[in-house]
């Protein structure tokens, strides 16, 4: 007699529920598709475009960032170290080599969430290509710590993981059809202080 | 049995397309995406300087070296010409428009001269414009968008310390401002 009625029922349960159910995953899972990964860094040149992918856009709006636009610049993002290991806020790291072509560079670090860390006052928290010193062939060696160091030096000490950001300024990167050839830098381990 | 099966076949076939409706819909939904920050800093055009803290306003310079204004604008009734200049190393400047989808975006290598003269017109102004060109816009970059209202965030690099002035008094004295054309 109520064979129909829980028919309905569990066919919209099955919709609601496993619609908002993979929707919710899928947002968690993916940020979004068109990423170009070289290393460790990852970007996403086409995301404050109207091209972006619908995942990507719904990562967009939830974020509610000023994006650069594409005669502005590019943003990578590293989350890992060159061995794949989560970059901790709690372990030093090298960065070393060059960036691809661009007119200005920073690089600066980032929490979990990509907030900015809660830094002591008048430790560095961010290099720029102006900054920053380079060896005889151009390229570079920056030292992330929570002890400062001779040359290039970044302040991180920070529970729980962290992010690296580089953004490049005036850059052909994000038009550049050979992606896999561009030099960006390593990421070294160096050590982790112990917890 | 039968009827459940298809039952649960409906029920998925529903819950793939809840799943797209969600997703397309999500940007509209979440309340603080870019467009709603921006309109939450005040009024139309004027320039916002962002600060370089994470602040209330959800909006701010992410990265300490480059400094950032936002300017919130609507063309349905006249054009809204963007000037700005000073002595910084870069600037950069992009359009987005309600959906924060980019509309245009330069830097000072594409400008003509040294600083920002950008105006955005909607269609129909740019066939009054190229009928009768004012002076002052002679020199300006005519942008045509196809929505009225956006945002244009406007960028100034600081790489040392001694550059924040500069690029803060860039930032500043930039303007934002809707123009008249005469329907000549």
């Amino acid at each position: 007699m109520f064979r129909l009625p829980a028919l309905v029922a569990l066919t919209l349960a099955i919709a609601f529920g496993g619609g908002a159910w993979s929707a919710s995953w899928m947002l968690k899972a993916t940020s979004g598709f068109g990423a170009i990964t070289l290393g460790s860094w990852s970007a996403y040149p086409d995301l404050q475009t109207v091209d972006a992918d619908p995942f990507a856009k719904a990562h967009r709006a939830g974020d509610g960032k000023i994006l650069l636009g594409r005669a502005e610049g590019l943003v990578f993002t590293a989350r890992s170290d060159e061995s794949g290991a989560a970059l901790s806020g709690r372990c030093s790291y090298e960065i070393s080599g060059s960036t691809p072509p661009a007119r200005f560079w920073t690089l600066r670090v980032t929490d979990a969430d990509g907030m900015p860390l809660d830094a002591p006052e008048r430790v560095p928290v961010s290099l720029n290509s102006w900054t920053t010193l380079r060896n005889v062939d151009g390229t570079f060696r920056i030292r992330l710590g929570a002890a400062p160091e001779p040359g290039n030096w970044i302040w991180l000490d920070s529970p729980g993981d962290v992010g690296f950001v580089l953004t490049l300024i005036d850059t052909p990167t994000a038009a550049s059809v050979s992606m896999v050839e561009l030099d960006m830098p390593k990421i070294a381990l160096i050590g982790c202080a112990d917890a | 049995m039968r009827s459940a099966l298809l039952a649960i076949v409906i029920g998925l076939v529903g819950a793939a397309i809840i799943h797209i409706v969600i997703i397309l819909a999500l940007p509209m939904w979440t309340g603080k995406d870019a467009w709603t920050r921006v309109r939450m800093l005040g009024a139309m055009n004027r320039f916002y300087s962002l600060a370089n803290e994470p602040n209330t306003t959800g909006l701010y310079n992410e990265d300490p070296h480059i400094r950032s204004a936002v300017c919130r604008f609507d063309i349905s009734d006249g054009p809204v010409r963007i000037i700005a200049s000073g002595d910084v190393p870069i600037w950069t400047v992009s359009a987005y428009d309600v959906s924060s989808n980019e509309t245009y975006s330069m830097n000072d290598r594409s400008a003509i001269g040294t600083g920002v003269n950008i105006t955005f017109v909607t269609p129909t102004q740019m066939l009054q414009l190229r009928r009768v060109m004012p002076r002052a816009l002679e020199r300006a970059v005519l942008v045509e968008l196809g929505q009225p209202q956006g945002y244009v965030v406007l960028r100034a690099v600081a790489p040392t310390p001694s550059q924040q002035p500069a690029a803060r008094s860039f930032l500043d004295t930039a303007v934002c401002t809707r123009i008249t054309i005469d329907p000549a």
